[in-house]
C-alpha cells in the first residue's frame, strides 16, 4: 500500500472478515427462514428428484436383498437382473433434473439480490465472503431437500415393495438399509448442490459494487 | 481545517499542513462502449480537507457518479491518483479495497439499501463484523449509534417495518458506526419528502460537525447545498467551478434552478 510521500501509512493493516458463525447466523439461516415461502417450491422440486433417485437406488438394494435370501435358501432368484443399466440411466436423469433446479434457484436468488451484494461489498465484504454466503445457503437447501427426498423415497419404497412382498419386505430391507439410503440421498443432494452452485456463485462474487448500486431489479 | 481559498483545487505543491481527507490528482476514467471511448471523468483535481462538507453538483451524465465511485473506492481510475486519508487507492488490490471501504468509508444511498432480511441492529453491525469487532462490542456500538439517530426503540425492526426516513437513519448509523474518515452520500434525500429530508440533512450535518467526519454529498437539495462548506460543479467529466454556498445560492436564484 503506498501513501502520500512523507506521511505514514494510516490504513492499519488488515483484511475484512466474516467468521463462519456470522455467515450462518446473520446470513444463511435468516435468509432461508425469511425466503422459505418461495424456497419451499424449490425444496419440493429437489426433494422429488432425490426421492426418485432414492427409489431407484433402494430398488437395487431390495433386489440384492432378495437375491441374497434366495441364495441362502438355495432357491432360484427371480429378480430382474437385466434392467440395471436402464436404472443407472434414470439415476443420471434424476441427478440432472435436481442440478438444474438448484442452479435455477441460486441464479434467481443472486439476480434478485444484486443490490444486496453490492451493498455488502460497499460495507467491506470481500468476494470470498459472498461466495461463502451463497455456497452455504445452497448447501443447506440441498441438505434439507436431500433429507426430505430421502425420507419420501424410503416411504415410497416401503409402499411399493411392502404391497408386493408383505412382511417379507422387512427381511430384505431393514432399518439399517433405510438409514444408509437416506444418508446416500443427503450426500448426493449436497454434492449436486455444490456443483449446481458453482456458476451462480461465481457470478455473485464478480458483481462490481459500483454497477450493482445502479442496478434496477 | 478548511482552506481559506475557495478555489482549493489542489496541486501537489499546494498542500496544507494537515493531510487532506481526499486528494484526487488528474483522475480520468474511461469506459469503452461499442467501440467508442466514453470519458466519464476527464482529468479531475480535487482536494477535500478533513471534516469538510462538500457537495457535488452537475447534470446527469456529467461524471459525478463516476467521480463519486472513484472517491468511494468502488471504481479505480484509468489514470491519475486518488488518496483517501493518505492511502493511494489506485494501488490497492481487491481485498485491500474492501478493507479500505470497511474502515475508511461510509456510504449513504438514495434508495437506503439496507439488507432486507436483517433488522436495523444487524444492518448497523455489518461494517463492524467485516471490521473484525467482537460480538459484544459490536452490539453495544450498534445500539449506541441507533440511539444517536433516534431509533433506540426500533432496533429489532426489519427495513420493511420502517418508514423511508427511518431507513435512511439506519443507513446513516451504519455509515458512521465504523468511525470512517469520509462518508459519501448519493442523493440522500432524493427518495424522501421535504420534512423527512430536512431531518436527515440535520442529522448528517450534526454527525459531520460532532465527529469531524468528512462528507461528500451528491445532491440537488438546496438545503444540503446551503449547509456545505463548498460546492463542486462537475460538467463533462471535469470540475467546472468550486463555489461557496452563498455564491451557489445566488446562482440558484438567478436561474431558478441548478445549472445544467
Amino acid at each position: 500500500m503506498s501513501a502520500v510521500p512523507g506521511t505514514e501509512d494510516p490504513l492499519e493493516r488488515g483484511r475484512s472478515q466474516l467468521p463462519l458463525r456470522e455467515v450462518l447466523t446473520c446470513f444463511v439461516f435468516q435468509s432461508l427462514k425469511l425466503r422459505m415461502g418461495r424456497l419451499a417450491v424449490v425444496l419440493l422440486g429437489i426433494a422429488f428428484a432425490i426421492a426418485f433417485l432414492t427409489v431407484l437406488v433402494g430398488t437395487q438394494m431390495v433386489m440384492d436383498g432378495i437375491k441374497r435370501i434366495a441364495a441362502e435358501t438355495s432357491e432360484t432368484a427371480d429378480g430382474e437382473g437385466g434392467s440395471g443399466a436402464f436404472r443407472n440411466w434414470w439415476i443420471v436423469v434424476a441427478l440432472l433434473i435436481a442440478t438444474a433446479g438448484i442452479t435455477n434457484a441460486v441464479l434467481m436468488s443472486v439476480t434478485e439480490r444484486v443490490k444486496e451484494i453490492g451493498t455488502l461489498k460497499c460495507l467491506g465484504a470481500r468476494s470470498l465472503h459472498i461466495v461463502e454466503i451463497f455456497l452455504f445457503e445452497t448447501l443447506l437447501l440441498g441438505t434439507l431437500g436431500g433429507l426430505l427426498g430421502g425420507l419420501l423415497g424410503v416411504a415410497a419404497l416401503a409402499v411399493l415393495f411392502g404391497a408386493q412382498l408383505g412382511p417379507d419386505f422387512l427381511l430384505v430391507f431393514g432399518w439399517r438399509d433405510a438409514l444408509t439410503l437416506v444418508g446416500i440421498s443427503v450426500l448426493a443432494a449436497q454434492g449436486i448442490s455444490l456443483v449446481a452452485a458453482v456458476v451462480p456463485v461465481a457470478l455473485a462474487a464478480r458483481i462490481d459494487p459500483a454497477e450493482a448500486m445502479r442496478y434496477e431489479v | 481545517m478548511k482552506t481559506a481559498n475557495a478555489d482549493a483545487v489542489s496541486s501537489a505543491s499546494g498542500r496544507a499542513a494537515a493531510p487532506p481527507s481526499v486528494l484526487v490528482e488528474g483522475a480520468k476514467k474511461f469506459y469503452y462502449m461499442g467501440g467508442e471511448t466514453v470519458r466519464a471523468v476527464d482529468g479531475i483535481d480535487l482536494r477535500i480537507e478533513k471534516g469538510e462538507y462538500v457537495s457535488i453538483m452537475g447534470p446527469s451524465g456529467s461524471g459525478k457518479t463516476t467521480l463519486f465511485n472513484i472517491v468511494g473506492g468502488l471504481t479505480k481510475p484509468t489514470e491519475g491518483t486518488v488518496y483517501i486519508d493518505r492511502t493511494d487507492i489506485s494501488k490497492l488490490d481487491a481485498s485491500e479495497l474492501a478493507w479500505l471501504r470497511c474502515r475508511k468509508i461510509g456510504y449513504v444511498f438514495q434508495t437506503f439499501n439496507l439488507v432486507p432480511i436483517m433488522s436495523a441492529l444487524q444492518n448497523v453491525m455489518l461494517p463492524l463484523i467485516f471490521g473484525g469487532v467482537d460480538r459484544t462490542e459490536r452490539e453495544d456500538r450498534a445500539h449506541e449509534m441507533l440511539k444517536l439517530v433516534g431509533l433506540g426503540e426500533r432496533v429489532h425492526h426489519k427495513p420493511t417495518e420502517l418508514s423511508g426516513g427511518q431507513q435512511q437513519r439506519v443507513a446513516i448509523a451504519r455509515a458512521f458506526v465504523n468511525n470512517p474518515a469520509i462518508v459519501l452520500a448519493d442523493e440522500p434525500t432524493g427518495n424522501l419528502d421535504l420534512k423527512t429530508g430536512l431531518h436527515i440533512i440535520d442529522m448528517m450535518i450534526e454527525m459531520n460537525k460532532s465527529r469531524g467526519v468528512t462528507m461528500l454529498c451528491n445532491t440537488h437539495d438546496q438545503k444540503i447545498i446551503k449547509a456545505s462548506d463548498r460546492i463542486v460543479w462537475v460538467s463533462d467529466g471535469r470540475v467546472e467551478k468550486i463555489e461557496r454556498p452563498a455564491e451557489a445560492q445566488a446562482a440558484f436564484q438567478d436561474e431558478g434552478g441548478p445549472k445544467a
